[in-house]
């Protein structure tokens, strides 16, 4: 049973085809990475996997089709573009704001995540004093936050160290072996050679696999 | 739903805050100082200079005067909101989907989201009338006006209401352009200076077109008028993409 597929997604604008008929699908568990230059649409396939933009075609996660304007049929974490956080809290407070919408998680999970990341470290300290990197940080932190069943990031390694990185990996894994499903875009090919369990490539708005 | 609101007021609020208490405050400071010019002066009230606007006598005379107050009164909260709206629906919606929130509960918490600003406008600018009122009842009601206090509450409740249709209308227009939204409030602002239609639901926003006879009837087309820009703007919303 396919955990996510699409069939045949196409958005195309006046000017012309971001995406062109992109076929593919995703078994649960995997960690699937999209590689491809700036602009290839990745990000867009991201979208378009969550339900945010309209596309013709099919997209169907855990046997539910996604519409824009239906409720998303799954529990998702998800970091697209920047993280949205409140620049008057701090790290933790941020976290927890999120928890309240999913009264499921417990507190230490956040206490957790901030020490994985070394933002325990920063203490009280609101975010608006934050570095781009620490920002990054807590937003990904939000997105693993709960360990939904899918789990969708935007270029995670914008503006990480090294050492962060690796923390990065080493939680990715950890939470993909309890049985969260990754989809990862990037173009860091050294972060992709260590995380993903399946390479597609991106280019023009159409997708490729290992094979093609 | 509540979680949802709470969550969103916090975005929402760090959005608008600095332009909330400029814009606010240069209100509050505006009404105090027309309140001290018009001190112990039986002939002007402070509620007067600012929501007499233009009668229907003076545009039909073709002398029409730029009613400056009563503008700014009621364009100042479409400067406060902006297009924070969108901002908040673009940031937070991608993270909120996640959540299994539907894009109905988040056009639904925005029309909570103008409301509360609305709301929040309205009362602090009307608390300081109050204020002026309790130092000095001629400030507000004079002898020689039609102002009372039952006036003044349909007023202050009827502003609250307008204030909430020109935000949404501005929220419209910025679903499709953010960057010129706030030009909807203006258009109809100006088009009700210099038109002098009965049924225009800002009629009763100007003292000078107050018209006891047609309160009702203005009350219910606002009511009519904010049901449907609500549910054109959840309409909107729901088939739009959400970044």
């Amino acid at each position: 049973m396919n955990f996510i597929e699409l069939d045949s997604v196409t958005k195309t604008t006046k000017k012309r085809n971001l995406l062109n008929q992109v076929s593919f699908k995703i078994q649960k568990g995997e960690i699937v990475t999209l590689e491809g230059i700036n602009g290839s649409g990745k990000t867009l396939i991201l979208k378009a996997i969550l339900g945010l933009i309209h596309t013709s075609g099919q997209i169907s996660v855990a046997n539910s089709q996604v519409r824009v304007e239906n409720k998303y049929p799954i529990e998702a974490g998800i970091l697209i573009e920047n993280p949205s956080l409140i620049e008057g809290f701090n790290a933790f407070q941020n976290l927890e704001l999120l928890a309240k919408l999913q009264p499921r998680i417990e507190r230490y999970e956040i206490y957790d995540l901030l020490r994985i990341f070394h933002l325990d470290k920063a203490g009280n300290e609101k975010v608006r004093k934050f570095s781009l990197g620490m920002k990054q940080k807590l937003g990904i932190a939000q997105a693993l936050l709960g360990q939904n069943e899918l789990i969708v990031l935007d270029e995670p390694t914008n503006a990480l160290d090294k050492g962060s990185i690796a923390d990065l990996i080493t939680i990715i894994k950890e939470i993909n072996e309890s049985g969260s499903t990754f989809i990862i875009a990037t173009h860091d090919s050294k972060f992709i050679d260590e995380i993903s369990t399946r390479r597609l490539y991106v280019k023009d708005g159409e997708v490729y696999d290992e094979e093609q | 739903m509540l979680r949802l609101l709470m969550n969103q007021w916090l975005f929402f609020f760090q959005i608008i805050k600095k332009r909330l208490f400029v814009f606010i405050s240069i209100v509050c400071i505006a009404e105090i100082l027309i309140g001290m010019q018009t001190f112990q002066n039986p002939n002007l009230s402070v509620i007067s200079q600012f929501f007499d606007g233009v009668s229907i006598m003076e545009i039909k005379s073709q002398q029409v005067h730029l009613p400056v107050l009563w503008f700014c009164y009621l364009l100042i909260p479409g400067l406060i909101l902006m297009n924070s709206i969108d901002q908040v629906t673009k940031s937070n919606s991608i993270k909120l989907r996640g959540l299994k929130f539907s894009t109905l509960e988040l056009g639904a918490v925005n029309l909570v989201l103008i409301s509360l600003i609305s709301l929040l406008y309205t009362c602090s600018t009307f608390l300081v009338f109050l204020l002026l009122f309790k130092i000095d009842p001629d400030i507000i009601l004079n002898p020689n006006s039609i102002i009372n206090n039952q006036l003044i509450i349909y007023l202050a409740s009827i502003l609250f209401l307008v204030i909430f249709v020109l935000l949404t209308v501005q929220c419209l227009i910025a679903v499709f352009e953010p960057r010129i939204s706030i030009v909807g409030p203006i258009i109809i602002l100006i088009y009700t200076i210099f038109n002098p239609n009965k049924w225009n639901i800002l009629n009763n926003t100007m003292l000078s077109r107050f018209n006891s006879q047609l309160n009702i009837q203005l009350l219910l087309i606002t009511m009519i008028v904010i049901f449907t820009i609500s549910a054109l703007y959840l309409y909107l919303i729901r088939s739009s993409d959400l970044t």
